[in-house]
Formats: C-alpha cells, structure tokens, sequence
C-alpha cells in the first residue's frame, strides 16, 4: 500500500499546484521608480501571480474534501484535516522541482512564458507517472476486496485527467504566442484581454478537471480513512474491506465522481475533435490480441 | 430527403465490441467504407450501450478476481510448496505454476464466476486469458531486472486496468461521447416486438436491440432500418424469421449498405 499513499501526496499535491499556478494567478501591474546611469525612471513591469502562498492552499483544499465525506467516529475530523494538510506540505516542501516552479508563480517572474511552463511541468509529469499511477491503483485492488471495475474508475480519470493537461497545454500555447505580440507587451490592458480570452477558453476544462479532482480525492480518501486505524496512519490501511465503509456513503461519493469524471471527459473529447490527446496505453500487439480474443468472447 | 428519413444502419452490441477490439476487422472495414461512401448514418439503441458497458464492466470483475483467486493465490501458493521466498524474481517456474493453475482451474469456474447470458455458454475463452498472462510473465522474467512475484501481480494488474481503459476509451470516442462509429439513440422498444422475437429464440438482450431499430423506424427517427451484427450464432440464423415477425431486416456487416437500398 505504500505506493498508494505516495501517490495520494504526489497527484493531489500537482493537481492542487496545476490550478494554483494556472488559475488562481491574475494580471498585475507594478510601477517603481528606478535609477539609472543617475536619472530616475519611472518602471512599469505586469505579469501574473497567486493571491495566496500554496501552503494556504493546500491546507484549504485539504479542509475542504474531509468536510465533505463522513469519517469513522474515532478519527477526529479537526486534528486529520490538520494531519493531512502537514503531510501534503512535507510532501511538498520534499518536492524540489515543483517548490522551485510554484515559487518562481509566486514571485511573478514568469509573465505569461511561466503560464506554458506551468503546465509543460503538470503534463510531463502526469505522462512520467502513469506507470506509477496505474501501479498503485493495482495495489489498492489487491489489498482491498473491492471489485476492479470500482478501480478502473480512479484509473480512467487519471487517464482523462492527462487528456486534459495535453488539451489545457494546446490552449495555453497558443495563448502564450498572442500574450507575447508586442502590442500585448506594450499594452497592460491587451495584454490582460489576451490572458482573459485564455482564461475563457480554459475555463471549461479546467473547472471539470477540478470538480473530478475534488471528487476524485474525496472518494479515495473515504476509502482510505475508512479503512484508517488512527490518525497518524491515515492513509496507510494496511487491508482495505467494504465492510467498514457505510455503503450510502460509498455510492454518493462513488456516483458524483462518476459523474464529474466522465463529464470531463465529455469535455475534453468535445474540445479535441481530431483525437490528439487521447493515446492508448498499451501499443504491445500480441497483448492487444490476446485482450481482443478475451473481449471477443463476450460478444458470441 | 429529409436526414430525419434517412437509412440507418443500427449497429449490434457484437460489432460496437468487435471493433473496439479489432476482430472481424475485414467485414469491419468494408462496413465502414460503405458507410463514408454512401453517407450512411450508423446508430445504436441505448439497449446496445447498455450491454457494452455492462459486458465490459462484467469482463473487468472476472479479470480481477481471475488474477486474485487464480494467479494470486495458486501461484503463491506453489512457491510455497516449493519454498520459494516471494521476493525471489520471477522466472519459468512461475510460468509452469500458471499452467498448474489454469489446468486446476474448476470447468464451471466461468459459469460460476459470472452470472447472466455469458455464464449460460461458458463462452469465455480463458485459453487467451492465460495466454495474455503467460506472454506477460514471459516478458517480465526476460528483462533485466525480473520483478518478484508480488511485483509482477502488481504489474500484471496494471496491465490489466491499462487494455480496460484503453477499451473503454475507445468505446467512448465511437459510441458515447464522439460518436466515431455510431450516434446512440434513446429509443424505447415495443414490448410486443421484444415478445414476438423472445418466441423465435432470440435472447433478451438482443430482441430489445433489435426492436428497437423497428421502434425507431415506427418512430420515424430514421427511413429504413438495417440491424447489422457479426453475431454468426445466435442472431443471423433466424433472420428470416426476424424479419417476418417485425420486418427488420438483420445482415452481416458485409450486405448492410445494399440493404439500405432495398
């Protein structure tokens, strides 16, 4: 189960760090005087940075998907919210490359090439962690008596979810080249039209990802806590049985993750008609056919 | 003409599945060339998406519990007849502890496994299951760092949900979301058309598909109503006898687009 608990620091952390970076930033304009060779002048520099630090950040996003599950009556929902927002932090602050990205977000020394490499960073690393992912969603099966097809519900999100980071990417390329024109570097107020008209564009996508995010997160961590024995061992269930979840409270969060999932799905699939960004996982063919035969059975 | 009059092709829950998996690809090809050369609209009935999803759900279970119950545990459990620590790699040994497993293997394990229509033909082929796992274990245990088996049951896992999602994909880009092969179409089928094709034999499942091509054709949805299928067993032999019942016409992939023209 240990790979299962990085994972849950690792995706969600990015996952929060990807709207952090990308949408929680606005459009600044600072002026100050400078002096050079003996003359003041006056500066005026614009750029895009967060409103809060991250670590705010996750400690709200933290609170905000335990108060919407249910918990076994022994963990207590202030000191876990706590926890969790201290472990996702450590995780974190042990993550060098996405420390040195978000601070360079919030310093604002990215103007908008730092919006590209932003999401260049959340996308490279959800392709680099597929393998990972899948691999921990295999162990939370064989831990658990849930049934395969409930993981493949985590497991098609996460492949929709890097969808959606190749579609967001796409956007914000092209975003990136008219941010850049010189009428835009020029002009404060082009400049925020060109970043707004992004925003638009993005805002779909990116509020589905969001909610599957959030719904994501919410059913896997009802599994896990569920299953917790204490507070300090939160995510770290060494079986995961459904006898212990109430099954009410199984099915809502289950059916609203669902719903949110293949909704951003619907979304992104909309969005990319020419079928560029969803790819399959596995290429090998013999694989392919003997999978093929297996499925071909079903249809006799 | 009205696109509301026109033909429709509605399209068998075998060939959405034959598709996406890439079988019976020659008739499948020709079917589409059709379809792009006459401009024919491809349809399914909610019925048809019904049964893909929930055969594909029905195939992810039994593949879970196939790899708990049967690779799991019995190939753990040889290593421990013979000694072997789990965390050694993975290697030949594991490979004829597999084919010890599946010879083991109950013959009614698939009938008992899974219920409905696919547990009462037994059809499913674990000759290719195993056969997926064995070029599995054959690839992992030939590189350069074999996994032990818990590694590899992980893996194998990870396999597993990989070809689902790919699969599942798939099925949305044709069918749910992107429309690639066929549009569904909410349609509720006569019960009295399911009843008259229920009496000829034909099961459930497929009576309603196909009632529902006739439902659609009654509703005015679309012209003509070609029900195309590669089901070579259990739909095609009585199309005769469909076709005096409902006046639906079923067909192989191959003669769907001339149908449309009678």
């Amino acid at each position: 189960m240990n790979a299962s608990v990085a994972q849950v620091g690792a995706f969600e952390n990015c996952a929060s760090g990807l709207r952090y970076g990308l949408i929680d930033v606005e459009p600044f304009e600072e002026q100050k005087i400078v002096k050079k060779f003996g003359v003041k002048f006056r500066e005026r520099r614009w750029g895009l940075k967060p409103s809060e630090s991250f670590d705010d950040f996750l400690r709200f996003n933290t609170e905000v998907v335990i108060e919407s599950i249910s918990l076994p009556s022994h963990l207590d929902r202030a000191t876990l919210i706590r926890v969790i927002a201290e472990q996702r932090i450590k995780i974190f602050e042990a993550d060098t490359e996405l420390k040195k990205l978000l601070e360079s977000v919030q310093s604002a020394k990215g103007k908008s090439r730092g919006l590209k490499r932003v999401v260049d960073f959340f996308l490279n690393r959800q392709r680099d962690r597929m393998d990972a992912i899948f691999n921990s969603y295999a162990e939370l099966f064989l831990a658990s008596d849930l049934s395969l097809s409930f993981i493949t519900e985590f497991t098609d999100f996460h492949v929709t979810y890097l969808a959606a980071l190749e579609a967001i990417q796409s956007v914000v390329r092209a975003a990136t080249v008219r941010m850049n024109l010189p009428e835009a570097r020029s002009n404060f107020r082009r400049y925020e039209r060109a970043f707004n008209a992004m925003k638009f564009k993005l805002s779909p996508i990116v509020e589905a990802a969001e909610n599957a995010v959030f719904r994501a997160q919410a059913l896997k961590w009802y599994v896990l806590l569920s299953n917790a024995e204490s507070v300090e061992t939160a995510f770290e269930p060494a079986t995961i049985k459904r006898s212990k979840m109430n099954q009410d409270e199984l099915s809502r969060l289950n059916w609203e993750f669902k719903q949110d999932s293949a909704n951003l799905r619907r979304i992104v699939m909309e969005h990319d008609r020419a079928g560029h960004v969803f790819h399959p996982l596995v290429s090998e063919p013999d694989l392919k056919s003997h999978f093929g035969e297996i499925v071909l059975a079903l249809t006799s | 003409m009205s696109s509301a009059k026109k033909a429709h092709l509605f399209l068998d829950s075998s060939v959405v599945l034959a598709h996406l998996t890439g079988q019976h690809q020659k008739v499948l090809e020709k079917l589409k060339k059709d379809i792009a050369k006459g401009g024919l609209d491809c349809a399914v009935s909610d019925s048809v998406v019904g049964e893909c999803e929930d055969k594909i759900n029905m195939l992810t279970d039994f593949l879970g519990r196939l790899l708990v119950e049967i690779i799991k545990e019995k190939v753990s459990g040889q290593r421990r007849v013979h000694k072997r620590s789990s965390n050694e790699a993975i290697d030949y040994r594991d490979v004829l502890a597999v084919e010890r497993a599946f010879f083991e293997v109950d013959p009614h394990y698939v009938i008992k496994s899974i219920g409905g229509r696919f547990a009462k033909g037994g059809l499913l082929d674990l000759k290719s299951v195993e056969a997926l796992i064995v070029d599995f274990l054959d690839v992992e245990s030939s590189s350069k760092q074999p996994p032990d088996l818990p590694q590899a049951i992980v893996r194998l896992n990870a396999l597993i949900l990989k070809l689902i999602s790919d699969l599942k994909m798939m099925f949305d880009s044709a069918i749910r979301i992107r429309h690639d092969l066929a549009k569904p179409i909410k349609i509720v089928p006569n019960p009295v058309d399911v009843a008259k094709l229920s009496v000829i034999g034909l099961h459930n499942d497929d009576a309603n598909h196909i009632a529902s091509a006739k439902e659609a054709e009654r509703e005015g949805v679309c012209g003509r109503a070609v029900f195309v299928t590669v089901d070579y067993s259990t739909i095609l032999p009585f199309q005769t006898d469909i076709l005096n019942k409902i006046g639906i016409w079923c067909c192989d992939p191959l003669y769907a687009a001339y149908h449309t023209r009678v």
